[in-house]
């Protein structure tokens, strides 16, 4: 039975029909759009993309500003996925930007090169750096670059390590609050050899953590931390071997969960791993480590400042916050409406949830929070090495520690290759 | 001699169980996990669930708006694939029958149209329909590239196709006085039901799963978002949730199947269709 | 029994053969077929100027220049170029998408082209019913694929436990951690994808064989081994080769598959040009170079389609 010519027909019809409907409907909506430029009904119209979809908290701030602004903007509401920094920059691109981001502050590096995020300064510094006051101070520094502020925080994000105390006690080991890295391998020792299981538990995209904490602590005083930051200081330095090959231990010596493999572990593996005891101690991240640990049924759980070489026991952190691109249609509407979502109003609903905030004057009722910020006023204040330049960034935030597991001589030889060139950039 | 015959279909029928089971065991996995909740997905990621968890189901459509995603998936898939169709038949035949000038030519242009990866055209493509105020349209953005992309490789099968016709069919008809266009709708159409189905099974699978354009496009808009873009929802930023992720899936799933089957007749029945009397 | 005569059997002559019309009539109806030839051609011929010879033509002049989302265009001359054969990271992507390409289209037309042997003997509902299971991946969106096997090919994934439960518990592995591993799991991934559709394509091409062929065959009392070798694999040799073409093509452009199952991890041991070229162009804000990378790799790949045409023997547009 082939289509006779009048069934054919007839579909023909039916999909025109249809197509026509909905192109006539959406033309519609189109012209009435763009016909008033990018107000609808009077109404300016934005595209804010502050949430992830895992994040209740940013979901409820979502409603907030939605309701807050209901009679001023019409707003639409996009997820933050993996695909954030192409997707900012691509509308950029197309002079259609979004026009507010969720973005890390410490990696304005990749907009600011371009001249792609709005300068915040005049705003923060305005009626005698009135906003710039709410946040917490230092907080602002990683999202400075070249004295301009791109970025705001309105979280604190740093590693932490938290350990299922029972375990330890089963292996007959203690360790201390803000271990050393020395005593965070021996306790690992005991524990594989006592309960024969990988210590240690990282997902693979907080694994350079283990690398890159300690490429701060290893220096001997605060000059050199900075020298390094600013990128002065060699890759072929003893000492910055010295950090790469102490991770590439714990990866050869099958310290690290599952041991074959354990590069490519994502966080729901891991978590699973901290809940079936199939590690003691586990890399987190600290505004997450609440709902980690209800959810990991764990009960007996030690919170640890991320493990330090040296003496020095700050962490490296860096900030979830937000960003503006630099061509964005209503600058003033965006500043509003980033105004509102960093103000204690706004931040106080996530405190109560858990999570520590970058602003001053919130309160936190439960000492546990107290406990997932403790390290909020430790961290390193200095640029990371990546900062000076997207190559660097791209590398130490995505290939390490794997390239140096596997090459270490090439590995340090590209990085000091990386190094050189930013350095003959920024002259 | 028929004890011969039936080793080799026995045979045959095993190795083809054996490939079969493995080849459907991700979809079995996938069907399986979407009616776990997430925490038996992660104590036994193998088993079977033990009840079957519809509220993943249930959660994706209310929370995760996918019935609204799915009907935007299906405009742009059959707007898409119709105008696809149409005018890679009209091409193909045109190049394989008509005499075009440079015929070859052509085709061997599209081949290597075939061959750039769409990543390198997004960016162009979207300034220019920021330009042309295109692209708060609502499904126009989307379709118009899905077009451009697929007819390129739709006008070489079809073009293939065609040349098999042979000549003297369309001959004889032209020397009975019969118009081009009547040639075309009457003889050629109705032939080519199976090169027209394979060319839509393989569109259907593009449009359907295409996510970088559909996210692009859709970045400033919330409205006709399509299922590929939607399922990034269950993705967060540390988790995902599997449980819903398999039951998003498994409903993108189920139309490309069921197209599939639809159009298994039209495969062997084009085919079949004997223009020549013997 | 009518033949089936659609250009398969081998005595169909080719279009220099039908009766010349050599009067005024027939050169106006040669224009007037030329006419419609090109008006039927026009609309697609729109369609693709639009989406891909205006972005194509954009990339090409990018690639010779330096351009960033909000600062101007500067033509740099060849400088993106000579780059990138400095740049050992892009340069292993190609070794990498090359590799990946062809490990999958071998996977894919050879096991595609023993599933359809396979079903053909099947009979019609039966080989329905394996067909459908064997197409069904490579409908599949690419993404969701990728999302399977990351856990499927985890280190306590399916394939790991299935070695454990036979004994074979040396042979894991992990197989999207390792850095030469990760390309052949990868590659192989792409070609089992692959091999659904080329299974479907050539079985159309089988059907159209008529039976006519076979009785002969049978009465000499061939078994099948001996009818695939000498009845269907010549006569579907050209199909074979315009279905070999789309699937190298379509092997190059392994974005999506590679992006979900490891990111171009570990490290960059899987980077593949695409890849590569996104986080050159969004991470790096080198658009220009990211261009360089694009233009280089389309004429990399059409060189080696050119190369394998040749192989194959022949046109490929000849039936």
């Amino acid at each position: 039975m082939k289509f006779s010519k009048k069934t054919s027909l007839v579909l023909i019809l039916l999909i025109c029909i249809s197509l026509f409907v909905s192109a006539c409907s959406s033309t519609n909506e189109a012209t009435s759009n763009s016909s008033s430029g990018s107000k609808s009904g009077g109404k300016i119209k934005l595209t804010l993309m502050i949430a992830w979809p895992d994040d209740v908290n940013g979901k409820q701030e979502e409603k907030m500003v939605a309701k807050k602004f209901a009679d001023k903007y019409d707003i639409t509401f996009k997820p933050v996925d993996n695909n954030v920094l192409k997707s900012i920059k691509t509308s950029i691109a197309a002079g259609e930007p979004v026009d507010l981001s969720f973005y890390w502050t410490s990696g304005m590096g990749d907009f600011v090169e371009g001249d792609m995020a709005l300068d915040l300064t005049p705003y923060l510094k305005a009626n005698n750096n009135e906003w710039m006051n709410t946040f917490i101070d230092g907080s602002l520094n990683l999202g400075t670059i070249k004295g301009k502020i791109y970025a705001v925080p309105n979280t604190p994000v740093y590693p932490m390590m938290l350990v299922n105390k029972d375990l330890l006690d089963q292996a007959g080991v203690t360790i201390p609050d803000q271990p050393t890295w020395d005593e965070f391998t021996n306790a690992m020792t005991k524990v594989k050899e006592k309960l024969g299981i990988t210590p240690l538990g990282i997902q693979s995209g907080w694994a350079g953590w283990l690398v890159r904490n300690n490429l701060f602590a290893v220096w001997p005083n605060e000059s050199k931390v900075k020298e390094w930051s600013e990128g002065k200081i060699s890759f072929n330095d003893p000492e910055v071997a010295k950090v790469f090959n102490a991770t590439k231990e714990l990866y050869d010596k099958e310290y690290v969960y599952p041991g074959n493999g354990a590069l490519t572990m994502t966080g729901d593996q891991v978590l699973n791993a901290f809940k079936s005891k199939k590690v003691a101690f586990m890399g987190y991240i600290n505004f997450l480590a609440d709902t980690a640990i209800k959810n990991s049924g764990v009960k007996n759980v030690q919170i640890l400042t991320f493990p330090h070489m040296g003496s020095r026991s700050k962490v490296m952190g860096s900030a979830n916050g937000f960003m503006i691109p630099a061509n964005a249609k209503h600058p003033k509407a965006s500043i509003e409406i980033l105004k509102y979502l960093t103000s204690t109003e706004v931040l106080q609903h996530r405190v109560d949830n858990g999570s520590p905030v970058s602003v001053k004057g919130v309160k936190a009722d439960d000492p546990k929070i107290a406990l997932y910020a403790k390290d909020a006023g430790n961290l390193y204040t200095e640029n990371e090495i990546s900062n000076i330049s997207p190559q660097m960034n791209d590398y130490i935030g995505n290939k390490l520690p794997a390239n140096y597991i596997f090459n270490p001589k090439t590995t340090l030889g590209d990085l000091e290759k990386l190094r050189l060139e930013a350095i003959k950039q920024k002259k | 001699m028929s004890i011969r015959r039936w080793n080799s279909t026995m045979f045959i029928r095993l190795s083809l169980i054996i490939f079969a089971t493995v080849n459907i065991y991700p979809v079995l996995f996938t069907i399986s996990t979407s009616f776990k909740t997430t925490e038996e997905f992660y104590s036994n990621l193998w088993s079977i669930p033990t009840k079957f968890h519809i509220e993943n189901y249930v959660e994706a459509f209310k929370v995760g708006h996918l019935g609204e995603y799915l009907v935007n998936s299906v405009v742009i898939a059959v707007a898409t694939l119709f105008i696809v169709t149409v005018l890679a038949t009209f091409a193909a035949y045109a190049l394989a029958r008509l005499r075009v000038p440079f015929a070859r030519a052509i085709v061997g242009l599209l081949f290597i149209l075939m061959i750039l990866p769409a990543e390198s055209m997004v960016i162009p493509l979207y300034m220019m329909m920021a330009k042309i105020k295109l692209i708060n349209v609502t499904y126009l953005p989307i379709i118009i590239a899905y077009v451009g992309w697929l007819l390129p490789g739709s006008i070489v099968i079809l073009y293939n196709f065609f040349r098999t016709i042979p000549e003297e069919l369309i001959e004889s008809a032209r020397m009975d006085g019969c118009g081009e266009l009547n040639l075309l709708f009457r003889i050629v159409f109705p032939l080519s039901g199976g090169a027209v189905a394979t060319c839509t099974v393989f569109n259907f699978g593009f449009v359907w799963g295409e996510l970088m354009w559909a996210q692009t496009a859709t970045l400033t808009s919330d409205k006709g978002i399509p299922l590929s873009v939607g399922l990034i929802n269950f993705q967060g930023q540390f988790t995902t949730d599997w449980g819903l992720m398999t039951a998003g899936i498994c409903i993108i799933l189920l139309p490309l199947i069921l197209l599939f089957i639809f159009l298994q007749r039209y495969f062997v029945q084009g085919l079949s269709a004997g223009a020549i009397k013997g | 029994m009518t033949s089936q005569s659609k250009g398969q059997t081998i005595n169909i002559k080719h279009q220099s053969e039908y009766p010349v019309i050599s009067t005024s009539k027939g050169r106006s109806i040669n224009f007037k077929q030329r006419l419609l030839g090109i008006a039927l051609l026009i609309p697609a011929a729109i369609f693709i100027t639009f989406t891909m010879f205006i972005p194509i033509f954009w990339n090409i002049v990018l690639s010779f220049a330096d351009w960033s989302p909000l600062s101007g265009l500067h033509l740099v001359g060849l400088d993106n170029y000579s780059k990138l054969f400095q740049d050992s990271v892009t340069l292993k992507g190609f070794g990498y998408s090359i590799f990946i390409a062809v490990i999958s289209s071998m996977i894919a037309i050879l096991t595609g082209l023993l599933l359809a042997l396979m079903v053909y003997k099947m009979s019609n509902k039966e080989g329905a019913v394996f067909r459908l299971i064997f197409f069904t991946p490579s409908m599949m969106p690419f993404i969701i694929i990728g999302l399977i096997f990351s856990f499927i090919l985890s280190p306590d994934g399916l394939v790991n436990q299935f070695f454990r439960l036979i004994g074979l518990g040396s042979l894991e592995q992990a197989w999207l951690a390792k850095p030469g591993l990760v390309l052949w799991t990868v590659a192989v991934v792409s070609g089992w994808k692959g091999a659904g559709s080329v299974m479907m394509l050539l079985y159309t091409a089988i059907i159209t064989i008529p039976a006519s062929m076979f009785e002969a065959a049978r009465l000499e009392g061939a078994n099948y081994f001996r009818q695939i070798q000498m009845i269907i694999l010549p006569l579907i040799k050209p199909t074979i080769g315009m279905v070999s073409m789309l699937v190298i093509i379509g092997s190059f452009k392994a974005y999506d598959i590679v992006f979900t199952m490891t990111k171009g991890g570990p490290g960059d041991y899987s980077k593949i040009v695409p890849l590569q070229m996104l986080d050159v162009a969004f991470s790096f804000n080198e658009f220009g170079y990211a261009a360089a990378i694009g233009v280089l790799f389309t004429i990399l790949v059409a060189i080696i389609i050119f190369i394998s045409q040749k192989f194959t023997k022949g046109d490929v547009y000849e039936y």
